[in-house]
């Protein structure tokens, strides 16, 4: 009975194809690309209706997800600890951090020698590279005392390296001045 | 259980609905936004917009049709010359092949036989006349060809490329932009006289946002080997240095503009780096 149902399924699938039955059943396994049936013509497949622009379009495009880093909302506070940019305190400084594309601030941490070396690096610093050096230079001897601080300036580059893990002191400092 | 599959099969309609992406899409909505986004910090520190005069080639003579402003993250970029070097670097590295070739001594004729006996004569021991150490030798560790000498810079480091290349051709005012690169003649002297007056210098690149240009230009410069035409896609660091001078037309600046700009701020970049690492998990 099953048999006979299978064949009438098949006949409807592929009325054009004569072909020995017992073979087509074998053959017929669509959903791999190789041992689907060939493309017979637009007539002979099912009716389709195309529509353009539907309302239920912004569904699928929030689902796509955007193209483009969109830009932080502007909240008071930000769980993370994370702020923007603040234009009010940083007008006066004589130098400027410019954000990464993601908006976040450029201190990283470079571990090297497998642990043993350990330094800050800050990145796309703009105009007095040398002042904002001495600046950070003073916020780190207020946590480690009278110590010598190592720093390095990269003026192509308009990097500053500083000797030891200072990252979340540097980022806490540099949020506070406004950049 | 196989006939209750058949029965659900054969119910099914014949009609179905698809859903079409609307043509607007949502890149070339954002990339008007793009262009505007200029100092978006508000910073003295941060470079204004470059102003650039819009030139003509219908005639010799300089003609100033116009002011366009061009994107300061684009035009006015850094000039880091270390990152120019490496672009230029990988570009000659990465379609070289070395063909450099020497024998080991299994390669090379002869050498089987163990040129004198091990002990009785006085002398130092040896297995093979085209050892390393004889004269006439095999060479160890010698070049092998064919040697492939591809790889590819990270992604960020050629879009910087592009940007203070393009940079520091407008700083030293290597770069002009043209309305478009349409010339009275195909006459190839129209277009050297052309360059000479504006003080081109010996090389000029001109670079189009199409590359099927004017019939005109494409017989005038057919001739000449120092006046080259590219299409933006083709542009690179490598013949921006190369060429003296720069010259775009209007309509490529701002692709190029556009281009650059949403490269710089799109959400997939670190895709564009996945082909090539070599670890491929």
């Amino acid at each position: 009975m099953a048999f006979r149902n299978l064949l009438k399924l098949q006949k409807q699938l592929i009325p054009q194809l004569n072909i020995n039955r017992s073979i087509a059943i074998m053959s017929i396994k669509c959903g791999r690309f190789k041992s689907s049936e060939k493309f017979q013509g637009i007539q002979n497949h099912p009716n389709v209706e195309v529509i353009e622009n539907p309302p239920e379009w912004k569904y699928v495009e929030h689902l796509l997800g955007s193209k483009l880093i969109p830009q932080p909302e502007t909240k008071s506070e930000y769980p993370s600890g994370w702020q923007p940019q603040n234009p009010e305190k940083y007008k006066e400084l004589p130098y400027f951090i410019k954000r990464t594309r993601n908006f976040m601030l450029p201190v990283y941490l470079d571990v090297t020698f497998r642990g043993t070396r350990r330094k800050t690096f800050i990145k796309n610093i703009e105009g007095d590279i040398w002042k904002l050096e001495q600046d950070l230079i003073d916020v780190i001897k207020q946590r480690i005392g009278n110590n010598p601080v190592y720093s390095q300036i990269n003026e192509m580059n308009r990097s500053i390296t500083i000797k030891g893990d200072y990252v979340t002191l540097i980022q806490k400092y540099l949020y506070s001045i406004g950049l | 259980m196989l006939r209750n599959i058949v029965k659900t099969l054969l119910k099914v309609p014949n009609t179905r609905q698809f859903v079409t992406a609307p043509t607007s899409s949502i890149i070339t909505q954002s990339k008007d936004r793009l262009a505007e986004q200029i100092n978006q910090y508000n910073s003295k520190f941060l470079p204004e917009p470059r102003e650039v005069w819009i030139e003509n080639l219908d005639t010799e003579e300089t003609n100033r049709l116009g002011l366009m402003k061009l994107h300061p993250e684009v035009f006015a970029d850094t000039p880091r010359i270390d990152i120019v070097q490496r672009n230029v670097q990988w570009q000659k590295m990465y379609r070289f092949v070395s063909f450099a070739h020497s024998k080991t001594r299994a390669e090379k004729r002869g050498g089987g036989r163990k040129p004198w006996p091990q002990k009785g004569l006085g002398r130092a021991r040896h297995g093979s006349i085209r050892s390393p150490i004889f004269r006439g030798g095999g060479r160890c560790h010698g070049p092998r060809s064919p040697t492939p000498h591809f790889y590819m810079l990270p992604f960020w480091l050629r879009l910087k490329g592009l940007t203070t290349t393009l940079s520091i051709k407008l700083a030293q005012d290597d770069l002009h932009v043209v309305k478009d690169l349409e010339i009275p003649t195909n006459d190839k002297e129209y277009i050297k006289s052309l360059v000479e007056k504006r003080n081109w210098g010996p090389s000029v690149l001109i670079v189009d946002d199409n590359d099927i240009m004017p019939k005109n230009i494409t017989i005038a410069t057919d001739e000449i080997s120092y006046i080259n035409l590219m299409p933006v896609y083709g542009l690179n660091v490598y013949s921006m240095l190369k060429y003296n001078t720069l010259v775009l037309t209007k309509a490529a600046a701002e692709k190029i503009q556009e281009k650059i700009l949403f490269n710089l701020r799109r959400t997939d970049a670190y895709k564009m780096e996945a082909k090539f690492k070599v670890n491929q998990n």
